[in-house]
């Protein structure tokens, strides 16, 4: 069976991907609250945004380390945190 | 979109949420599989670090081609000057070392350690769990639990984890870190417990000689580990507590020493 998307959900799939791009950016290069606030906007704009816990993963594992408190789990945490918020904040809102 | 599509959807995601959970959960707290997960990480992200290091100090060069040629000078005399009073400084510190290991000689203690300088790739204050990535690893001899200090003397953490060409190092300052250490003169043991961003915090008897600038010293190895900047003591209490800090900036550490192998 072939899917056809139309255009306009072809240009919401490419903003999502470049959203993307800047969050695994930030993951890399700015601090973890910018990142926090970057996941926020993303998990608001998009539902569900699953993305946010490779990210969470991803921020474990390079910085994060078994020895740390809760086994160096806080990107999961985090994430699991900001999705679970952010829903709730756009059902608030709409 | 009827209602009971919507419900389905709803539980989908829900579903979904908890899988992705799960599943992320057990790969980060499955030590062999994290282990494996981060070495794979960790095979392109010093790189991708070390892009953004580039980036920086490219960017860096680009500003100072617009700053004014008279201000240029006079901070160049500013840092000279700065760099006569440390000159003067250092000789002192090296006349003490020479006398300390001159001292230790004539007592048979003779202390030596291997040191490798490593680059900082993620300073503190990026990652929320207070620590630093630098950029040696195995292949250097860096192995968990060794000491890392700065510019010398200044302890300021320990290796976590390692993959062949990185370290995650674990600042002694992280929150909650506890360590025994010795305060002033007098060398006071105390407790210091981390209260993050290279900040300490530790408790004393009431009647301890303790003041604000006394150095603050760890007890394995006799590394700086801050200086005292302010003390809070109510008469009623039986104890008093001091706060004390990394005499450095630790948000503006750029390289580190690893003490890979410590012989006392």
């Amino acid at each position: 069976m072939k899917i056809f998307y139309g255009q306009a959900t072809n240009q919401l799939v490419r903003k999502r991907i470049i959203f993307d791009i800047i969050l695994l950016g930030a993951v890399f290069y700015t601090p973890w609250w910018i990142v926090a606030i970057i996941s926020f906007a993303g998990a608001f704009f998009w539902r569900p945004y699953f993305e946010i816990f490779i990210f969470g993963i991803l921020l474990d594992l390079l910085y994060g380390a078994s020895a740390f408190p809760l086994g160096g789990v806080y990107g999961i945490l985090g994430a699991l945190a900001i999705f679970i918020t952010a829903s709730y904040a756009k059902k608030a809102v709409r | 979109m009827t209602l009971r599509q919507n419900k389905q959807f709803v539980s989908r995601k829900n579903i979904a949420l908890i899988a992705l959970v799960a599943i992320s959960a057990f790969a980060l707290l499955y030590t062999p599989l994290r282990a494996t997960l981060t070495q794979a990480v960790y095979k392109v992200a010093p790189s991708i670090f070390g892009v953004g290091g580039n980036a920086e100090s490219a960017w860096g060069e680009f500003l100072t081609n617009f700053r004014e040629k008279d201000a240029l000078v006079k901070e160049n005399e500013i840092l000279n000057e700065a760099i006569s009073i440390m000159e003067t400084k250092v000789l002192d510190r090296n006349l003490l070392a020479e006398k300390v290991t001159r001292l230790e000689e004539a007592l048979g203690r003779v202390r030596s350690d291997d040191r490798v300088v490593a680059n900082v790739l993620v300073g503190a204050g990026q990652s929320p769990y207070d620590t630093l990535v630098i950029d040696v690893g195995e292949e250097e001899g860096v192995n968990t639990g060794n000491m890392v200090v700065y510019s010398g003397s200044g302890a300021i953490g320990e290796v976590v984890e390692t993959s062949s060409y990185s370290a995650k190092i674990k600042l002694y300052s992280s929150p909650g870190e506890e360590h025994r250490v010795t305060v002033g003169s007098h060398y006071i043991p105390v407790l210091a417990v981390g209260r993050g961003m290279g900040n300490f915090e530790a408790k004393v008897p009431q009647d301890s000689a303790v003041s604000v600038g006394d150095y603050v010293v760890t007890v394995k190895g006799n590394l700086v580990l801050g200086t005292v900047s302010s003390i809070e003591a109510k008469p009623a209490e039986p104890i008093k507590r001091i706060f004390f800090r990394v005499p450095f900036n630790i948000t503006e550490i750029r390289s580190v020493e690893v003490i890979v192998d410590k012989q006392q």
